[in-house]
C-alpha cells in the first residue's frame, strides 16, 4: 500500500514537472548569451565598457582571473562564498559536538597490512602536493579551494586506513581557525582600503600570469586550508566516538 | 518506422545526447537498486557509483570546475562519512527486511536464554 | 527531441522522492536524499549549456571568448558541498536515534515513543 501512495505521489511530481514546466523553458542548447547576465561577467566589463579579453596581453581590468567561474565565486559573489563557509563550519561543529556525546565510547579498528603502510609512504606527500596545487592555481585551470581541501583531507583519510596509531591532534583545529578568521580579515581590510567588503584591493596584472587577480589567490588559499582541516576533523571525531 | 530509426541516429551523432542516453540509463539502474536492496551497504555503494557516472554528465557538458569537485566530494568523501556511520550503528537495524529481522531477534533471543 | 538530459534528471528525481515515501528505514531516506541532489545538480547545470561553445577558461587555445554559461556551474559549486555537510550531520544524527530508541525503523519509533510518554 505505502509503494502505491510513493509512485502516485512521483508520478504528480512528475507531471508536473514534465507536463507544465518543460514547454516554458528554451530547448536545451538554444540560448543566447548576449540576453543573459553571464555576457558581462565572461567579458570583464560589469562597471568599465566592453573591451576583448585577450589572453596573456590584457592588463589592469577589474578583475584579472582567466578561470571564469573562479572570477564568479571569490570576486563578484564572495559573499555567498562567505556563506557556504560558515554553513561547512556548522556542520562541523555539529558533529564534533553530537560524536562525543555517544554513550558507548568505541573505536572503529582497522586490520594492520604490510603492503598498504609502505605505499603509503610513497603515496602520501604526492597526494598533499597535488591537493595544494589544485588550490594554489585555482583561477588559471579548474578547480579552487573546495577540491583541494577535500583531496588534503582524503590525503589524511588514507593515513588514517593504514595507520591504526594515528591521530588527528589539536593542529587541524587552530588551523581551521585562523584560516576562517584570514576570509572575514580580508573582507575588513578591503572595507578599510576601498570602502566595500570585500572588495579586491589588490592590482589585478595580466590575464594568465601566477601573480594576478589580486585577492583570488590568497583567498582560495585560505579556504583551502580551511575546508582540509575541517573534513580532517568530521571523519576523526566519525572514527573516535 | 525507418524514418524513426534515422531520426534517432541522427539525434545520437551529437555528443550529450550520445552520452545522456548511455549514461543516463546506468544511472537510472543503479537508482533503483539503491533504492530497492536489501542490505544498506549495497545501496551506499550505488550511491558512490551514481555520483561517478554524473562526472562524466558533467564533462561532456563542459563544466569542469563542477566535474572536479564532485569527483573529489561524491566518491570520496560522502561514502566514507556514511560507511563509519553505518559501523556505529548496531547489527540489529542494519538491513530491510523482514526475513533478515527475525532471524536476528530469534538468535538474540537463543543467546539470552543460554 | 534533444533536451533528453532534462528528462533523465527528471527520470531519476522521482526515483528519488519514490525512495523517501516508500521505505521504511531513516538511513534509506536519507540516501533518496542524497539522490535527489545529484539529479537537480545535473539539471542546473545542464541549463547553462550552449550549443558548440567552450569551457568558460581563458587559455591558448580559445581566442574568441565562445564560452558557456558560467553562473550555473558557480551556483552547482555551492550546492555539491553543501550536500555533504547535510549528510554527514544527518548520518550522525541517525546513529544517536538508534541509540537512543533501538531501532532506525518510524514506525517502531512511534510506538516505543507512545509507551514511553
Amino acid at each position: 500500500m505505502r509503494r502505491v501512495w510513493a509512485i502516485l505521489v512521483a508520478g504528480v511530481f512528475l507531471y508536473f514537472l514534465v507536463g507544465q514546466f518543460l514547454p516554458i523553458i528554451p530547448t536545451f542548447g538554444n540560448v543566447d548569451l548576449f540576453t543573459r547576465v553571464a555576457f558581462d561577467i565572461i567579458n570583464k566589463s560589469t562597471t568599465t565598457n566592453y573591451n576583448a579579453v585577450e589572453f596573456k596581453k590584457s592588463k589592469d581590468l577589474e578583475d584579472g582571473s582567466a578561470n571564469v567561474v573562479t572570477s564568479i565565486v571569490v570576486n563578484y559573489r564572495s559573499f555567498d562564498t562567505l556563506g557556504e563557509v560558515s554553513v561547512l563550519f556548522c556542520a562541523a561543529i555539529g558533529v564534533g559536538i553530537l560524536a562525543s556525546m555517544l554513550k558507548s565510547k568505541k573505536r572503529i579498528e582497522f586490520e594492520e597490512h604490510k603492503v598498504l603502510m609502505i605505499s603509503t609512504g610513497i603515496v602520501l606527500p604526492l597526494i598533499l602536493l597535488f591537493g595544494a596545487y589544485i588550490f594554489i592555481h585555482g583561477h588559471l585551470s579548474p578547480g579552487g579551494g573546495f577540491p583541494g581541501g577535500t583531496t588534503i583531507a582524503l590525503g589524511i583519510l588514507l593515513l588514517m586506513l593504514s595507520n591504526n596509531e594515528f591521530k588527528v591532534t589539536d593542529v587541524a583545529k587552530h588551523v581551521e581557525q585562523s584560516a576562517g578568521a584570514g576570509y572575514v580579515v580580508i573582507g575588513l581590510m578591503g572595507m578599510a582600503i576601498g570602502g566595500v567588503f570585500l572588495i579586491n584591493f589588490l592590482p589585478t596584472g595580466v590575464v594568465g600570469n601566477l601573480f594576478s587577480a589580486g585577492v583570488v589567490p590568497i583567498v582560495y588559499t585560505f579556504i583551502g586550508f580551511k575546508v582540509g582541516a575541517e573534513l580532517s576533523n568530521v571523519i576523526s571525531d566519525l572514527r573516535e566516538g | 518506422m525507418t524514418d524513426f530509426f534515422k531520426s534517432l541516429i541522427e539525434m545520437l551523432r551529437d555528443p550529450v545526447s550520445a552520452m545522456s542516453v548511455l549514461v543516463g540509463g546506468l544511472m537510472i539502474v543503479f537508482a533503483l537498486f539503491a533504492v530497492e536492496a536489501k542490505k544498506i551497504v549495497d545501496s551506499l555503494i550505488a550511491l558512490s557509483a551514481i555520483s561517478l557516472l554524473s562526472v562524466l554528465l558533467f564533462v561532456v557538458l563542459k563544466a569542469p570546475d563542477v566535474a572536479i569537485t564532485e569527483a573529489a566530494v561524491g566518491s570520496g568523501l560522502a561514502t566514507a562519512v556514511m560507511l563509519f556511520a553505518l559501523w556505529r550503528v548496531d547489527s540489529k537495524a542494519d538491513s530491510d527486511s523482514q526475513q533478515i529481522k527475525k532471524t536476528n531477534k530469534q538468535s538474540d533471543e537463543a543467546g539470552e536464554k543460554r | 527531441m534533444s533536451n533528453i538530459i532534462y528528462y533523465v534528471s527528471f527520470i531519476i528525481l522521482g526515483i528519488g522522492i519514490y525512495g523517501i515515501v516508500s521505505q521504511k528505514n531513516l538511513f534509506k531516506q536519507l540516501i533518496s536524499l542524497s539522490i535527489i541532489d545529484t539529479a537537480v545538480n545535473i539539471f542546473i547545470v545542464a541549463l547553462g549549456y550552449v550549443e558548440w561553445g567552450e569551457a568558460p577558461i581563458y587559455s591558448a587555445i580559445t581566442p574568441v571568448a565562445n564560452f558557456v554559461d558560467p553562473l550555473p556551474q558557480a551556483l552547482v559549486l555551492t550546492a555539491i558541498v553543501i550536500g555533504v555537510g547535510t549528510l554527514a550531520l544527518g548520518s550522525i544524527l541517525l546513529v544517536h536515534i538508534n541509540e537512543k530508541y533501538g531501532s532506525l525503523d518510524p514506525d517502531e519509533i512511534r510506538d516505543t515513543r507512545e509507551v514511553v510518554e
